[in-house]
Formats: structure tokens, sequence, C-alpha cells
């Protein structure tokens, strides 16, 4: 499997089918039990630690949250990888963090303790977290969740704009069938043991293949444009 | 982000500081004037007043700086390393293996020389037996390291009250000495201020790390940091500064939980303020503790442990309190 610049996979799945433990091997936390994982043609564990996050940003779904920083300094993270002066942060990161924060909605929230705000909210500084680091390939695990209709709409624009912007890749893993139908152009779906398949999103989501990889029947609901998935 | 008021913080600690270390030259049962001090410091050193100052006022004013840096210090990494703003210097046993090495050093009857040396050495067995049953199998979770300290310190602590009650009574005096804190005994030396150095220069060099760190390990692997040789760092130099702290003076307790606190509650959340900041305010509390504990009930001299929870205590809960509020 190749993911190409410019493009926006989808990994679909059951909870627990391994999503979480693909992405965190692509994003070289973990090293895969068989096979091997490339970048630009080099082998993951030819690149330092530093480099990679230059390269690859993920989000996560654990909670930023623990000992206390704002919103603006937890954004500001995402520069760190860029290796500023020790004790000037740069203008330059100040604003880029400004603007992101202005894109994702939580301008007025900068100054606030994380222990303060909503789910929705600090995903969406997770989000911010991911944009200020500004890597070349996106990884987001279950970037949907917490998040209300507006924004996921938002959050796909956003994200879709990026990636076209500086041809990134992104890698997108959820259970939400009916927001990797709207997001990406490819798409593996995995199935029961370890088994799955991949190509177009819309070739793969057919009603036959969600329900095997669901274990459960899975209905499509179509207007000719786009289409909705449901369970029978 | 570095701000002004981060600045106005370090320069109000810094002027705290130098409060605090006048403070202490100018209490106790001789009279000192502040003239006296200053002349101290400009012209010949003899006479009483001196004598009083460079033998007893000023080494033990320093000592009290040392420990507060230190276990402040200290604290901020201990906090880091296991994400919990609960977590003290103490927490992983440290003090619990300098109390062990110091009793067991009484009871065979040491020099006091020696005493300091049963001290440090209990100190750092602690520390590499927690390091050693927490990391034998490869995973080096934070969990894993909280429970292996905290069932050793809970092991230290049942050893430390079994030879309470055993050793004759004329020995446990002296025993308390290092489970309350008292400075009265310290010899502070140019070393205790050079790793001091030291802790602000590394802990300035890793602080932008430190920040990474502190919203957990898997986003600070994908921003690029070297987790496992930072834990490893933040675990060894925070054993190393309590020992050497817990060594000086026994164990005084709540500078290195409430330090930070206090601090990050005064907007210093940045390792950058945090670490330079805890090392002020840290050395500034024991100073004022102690010379409270010397004067209060004079003659008399308290453990200087007791007074700063006393100070500790109120600050803590007032500043919760105000900055609940907001």
């Amino acid at each position: 499997m190749t993911i190409a610049q410019g493009e926006c996979w989808g990994l679909l799945g059951r909870n627990g089918a391994g999503k979480t433990s693909l992405l965190k091997c692509l994003a070289g936390i973990i090293k895969p039990k068989e096979g091997s994982i490339s970048l630009d043609s080099v082998p993951m564990g030819n690149y330092d630690r530093n480099h990679l996050a230059l390269r690859i940003g993920m989000l996560f779904q654990e909670n930023l949250s623990g000992l206390p920083a704002t919103v603006f300094e937890t954004v500001l993270l995402g520069r760190h990888p860029y290796r500023g002066a020790l004790l000037k942060d740069s203008l330059e990161d100040i604003q880029i963090v400004e603007d992101i924060l202005e894109e994702v909605e939580l301008n007025k929230l900068k100054d606030r303790e994380l222990g303060t705000l909503s789910g929705g909210e600090l995903q969406k500084v997770g989000i911010a977290l991911l944009l200020a680091q500004d890597p070349d390939v996106f990884l987001l695990d279950e970037p949907s969740n917490h998040l209300d209709i507006a924004f996921k709409a938002r959050l796909k624009t956003i994200l879709k704009d990026r990636v076209a912007g500086k041809s990134a890749s992104l890698l997108l893993a959820t259970h939400d069938i009916n927001y990797v139908n709207e997001f990406c152009d490819k798409l593996v779906l995995l199935l029961e043991n370890g088994d799955f398949i991949l190509g177009n999103t819309r070739d793969i989501l057919t009603e036959e293949n969600l329900s095997i990889a669901f274990n459960s029947k899975i209905s499509k609901f179509s207007n000719g444009h786009s289409a909705i998935f449901f369970p029978h | 982000m570095l701000q002004q008021h981060h600045y106005f913080l370090i320069s109000s600690l810094l002027t705290l500081t130098v409060v605090a270390i006048l403070f202490s030259f100018l209490s106790g049962s001789a009279e000192i004037s502040i003239n006296q001090v200053m002349s101290y410091f400009t012209s010949p050193k003899t006479g009483l007043t001196n004598q009083i100052l460079s033998e007893i006022r000023i080494p033990r004013t320093l000592a009290g700086f040392a420990v507060g840096s230190l276990l402040a210090m200290s604290g901020v990494a201990m906090q880091v390393l296991l994400r919990n703003p609960l977590a003290d210097p103490y927490i992983l046993g440290v003090s619990g293996g300098a109390a062990v090495g110091a009793i067991s050093g009484i009871l065979l009857g040491v020099s006091s020389f020696l005493l300091v040396n049963f001290a440090f050495a209990g100190a750092l067995v602690s520390t590499l037996i927690v390091f050693g049953i927490s990391s034998r199998f490869g995973n080096w979770s934070v969990i894993r390291l909280l429970l292996t300290g905290v069932v050793v310190s809970a092991g230290l602590g049942a050893l430390i009250n079994l030879f309470l009650t055993t050793s004759p009574s004329s020995s446990v005096q002296s025993m308390l000495f290092w489970l309350m804190g008292d400075l009265s005994q310290s010899r502070v030396t140019l070393g205790h201020f050079f790793l001091i150095a030291i802790g602000l220069i590394g802990g300035m060099k890793i602080a932008r790390s430190l920040n990474v760190l502190s919203r957990g390990d898997l986003v600070a692997v994908s921003l690029g940091v070297n987790i496992n040789l930072l834990r490893i760092f933040l675990y060894f130099s925070a054993s190393l500064f309590t020992a050497v702290a817990v060594t000086l003076s026994g164990t005084v307790g709540f500078v290195g939980l409430v330090t930070p606190h206090i601090l990050r509650m005064l907007g210093a959340r940045d390792h950058r303020v945090l670490i330079p900041a805890s090392a002020l305010l840290g050395g500034s509390i024991v100073i004022i503790a102690d010379t409270l504990a010397r004067t209060i009930l004079a003659p008399q001299q308290l453990p200087v442990g007791v007074f700063t929870a006393v100070i500790g205590v109120p600050c803590f809960l007032l500043i919760l309190n105000s900055s609940g509020r907001k």
C-alpha cells in the first residue's frame, strides 16, 4: 500500500480492529511485528526522531490535559520540532498559532486552561496542535470524536485544503462510515482476522463489504449525489 | 510562551530571595544590624558579630537556600516525570532510603561525617532499586514507576518505624533529625551551589522538551522528543538532587510539592520560567521557615520541616482559593 502526495486515505474498521496500532506504526512510535514502512522510499528506522516530527504528525485519542497549561501554550508546542531559540518564541511561530486558533474557532478560548474545556474543545486543541506542527503526513485517529456536525464539516475543509495546498498526505482512522465516505478518496477497510481490502472509497463502500467488516447488516441510502450508511 | 509577567515574576522572586537572606542574617539571639551585615562584606572580618555571621548565620542561610532550591527543582522534575501534580521529591522513596541509611549509621555508631555518606548511599540504593524493578521488563510506564516507588517507600517507612521503636531512646532524638528536617547540623559547600547551577543550566536546556512531555508521552514522541532518555535523565537528576538535599538537612517536607504549584498558579507553567522560579522560591521558603523555626520559640529551636508546612499550607490554600475564583 502506498499513500501518495495529495491523497486523503481513510482507514475504516470495527472497534479494536487495530486502526490506532497501524497509525502508531506509521508515525514511527511503535515498530510493526511484520512488514516494513518507508517514507520517501527510506525505511522509517533510518530517520531520527526530530526529523520524523517535521515530516509526520499524528492526532491522538489520548487526553492532552494533565499538568496545567493554556490552549495557546499547548498549540504552540506544535512548533517544537522547528527548534526555536531557547528563551524566545519566534514571532513567526506565534503568528502561525494565532492564525490556526482563528481557523479552528478557538481564538476566544486561547487563554483558557485545558482542564476547563469540553471534550469537543479539547479535540479542537489537539487538531490545532497538529496543524501547528504542519507535517507532510497527517495521521488522524478518530478526528471527529466529540465534534459537532458543523465543525466536523469544517474540519474536512480545513484538512483537505492543507493537503491540497502543500501536497501532503493524509490517513484518517475512524469507525464512522459516513465521515470517510465524505472525506476520503481512497480507503482501507479492515475485515476480520487481519484481512483488509483497499481501493477507491466508492468501490469499497458497498453494503456487502461493510456488512462483513462490521459483522452486522449495513444498508446504503443514496440519492444519486451522496450516500449515507446506517445499520439495519 | 514567555511574556512580560514572567520577567516580572522572576525579578520579584529575586527580590524575595534577597529579603529572605537578609531576614535570616538579621534574626537570632544576638542582635545584628543591617549596617553590621554590610560592613561584614566590605571590611575586615573580625569581632564577635562577624564571627556569628560567618560561622553560624551565613552557612545556615546558604544551606537553607540550597535545600529549598534542590527540593523545588526536584519536585518540578518528578511532577513532569510522573505527569502528576501530586508528585513530590520523596514519592519514589529517596527520603526513606536516606533515612534508613542514616539510622543504620546511627545504630552502628559511625561519626557524623560518615553518617552523611550513609544517608546518601541509602538514597541512591533506594533510587536504583525502584528504577531496577520498574524498568526490568522494558515497559517503563509511569504507573509502574509510581507504584514501585510508593510501595518501596512504604516498606522503608515500616523499616524506619521498626528502628525507632526498637532503638535505645538516647539515639532516637538524632534519628528524628533525619525524619523532620533540621538545618542546625548542615554543612553546606560550594559543591551544593555547583549542583544547583548545573540543575538550572541543564533544566533550561530541556525546558522546552519538558513543556511537551507535560502533554503526554505520545504527543511528546510525535513532536520529536526522545522520551526514554529524557525520563531517565529526569528520574536520576531528581533523585540525586533529593538525595543531596536530604543528606544536607534531613527530610524537609512540603517545599518540593508546593513550590511548583504556587508558581504554576501564578502563571509560570512554561518550564523555562518554572525551573529558575522554583529554585528561587523554594530556597526562599526554606530560609524564611528556618529563620522562624529558630527564633519563634528561642532559645528552643524547632525543626525547619515543621515550618515549611506552617508557611506553605496557608500560602498554597490562599492562592488556590484566589485562582479558583477567577
